[in-house]
């Protein structure tokens, strides 16, 4: 059975972009959120295995959406999705316990190895 | 405050490499003015705030954003006007996160950029006072495209 990836980024391009990549592997996308609050409403209808997470979104910010889920569901999977390869959010990321990161652009090796050492 | 030779560097190569990554084009910089000369031309800009305040712009013709669009998916689909906009603003916003990385990373700054925006025209009007950092006209191959940057 696939595991679920929702992705969180305001661009359809990026949510493209990862689904196409996640044809024909062990993971689905199943749901494209593209801002915060639609995101936390979707992972309680989805219960995803995965989050990929963008940092910069219109309203509640990457990081920001991050701690809501984590705050209601302490186990989830978040993966940053970003094109800030250096900056303090990855040290704010760090203090909600999300250590998984993926800077843009990366390519579909990059994406499953990545998923494959989150789910370990 | 950081001098425009400062910057300069880091936007050159962000340019040429997301551009080489993302858009699969070698991009390089036209020789003379840095104006450019564009039929239907498009505006895609972000401002930073934080530390460093600046916007940086990128303008060309619809022509070459179509082709910028189509080469970052491959040309696996076809386009629509709007997905156009929304992809080249993405390969833009990936060029921002490279830029502003790179100067947080350079000179040990917080700066952060907002999402982008796209306008129909060339270039943004901004008051005299904003000093510009960075002005070059690129060859995309398809076209040209001119990259801005202004000191706010």
């Amino acid at each position: 059975m696939s595991k679920k990836v929702l992705i969180v980024d305001d661009s359809i391009f990026t949510y493209k972009e990862i689904k196409h990549m996640l044809s024909g592997t062990d993971y689905e996308a199943v749901g494209h959120a593209k801002n915060g609050q639609e995101a936390f409403k979707m992972y309680a209808e989805l219960m995803p295995d995965i989050v990929t997470m963008d940092i910069i979104l219109p309203g509640l910010t990457g990081l920001e959406t991050s701690k809501l889920i984590l705050g209601k569901w302490k186990d989830a999977k978040i993966i940053i999705v970003s094109s800030l390869a250096y900056d303090d959010t990855v040290d704010e990321a760090a203090k909600l316990g999300i250590t998984n990161f993926i800077f843009k652009p990366f390519d579909k090796e990059e994406l499953i190895k990545a998923f494959d050492k989150m789910l370990g | 405050m950081l001098q425009a030779y400062d910057i300069s560097e880091i936007i050159d190569s962000s340019v040429k490499d997301i551009s080489k990554r993302v858009a699969k084009i070698d991009v390089f910089v036209e020789k003379g003015e840095a104006f450019g000369n564009f039929e239907k031309p498009y505006t895609i800009f972000s401002t930073t705030s934080g530390d460093y305040q600046m916007m940086l712009s990128f303008c060309t013709d619809k022509s070459v954003l179509r082709a910028i669009a189509e080469n970052m998916t491959h040309g696996r689909q076809p386009l629509d006007e709007e997905e156009v906009l929304v992809y080249t603003s993405e390969y833009f916003n990936i060029l921002c996160g490279h830029v502003i990385s790179a100067i947080n990373k350079e000179f040990y700054l917080k700066t952060y950029f907002s999402v982008p925006t796209v306008i129909k025209g060339d270039g943004i009007c901004c008051p005299d006072s904003h000093f510009v950092q960075y002005q070059k006209l690129y060859n995309y191959y398809y076209g040209s495209a001119k990259i801005e940057a202004l000191q706010l």
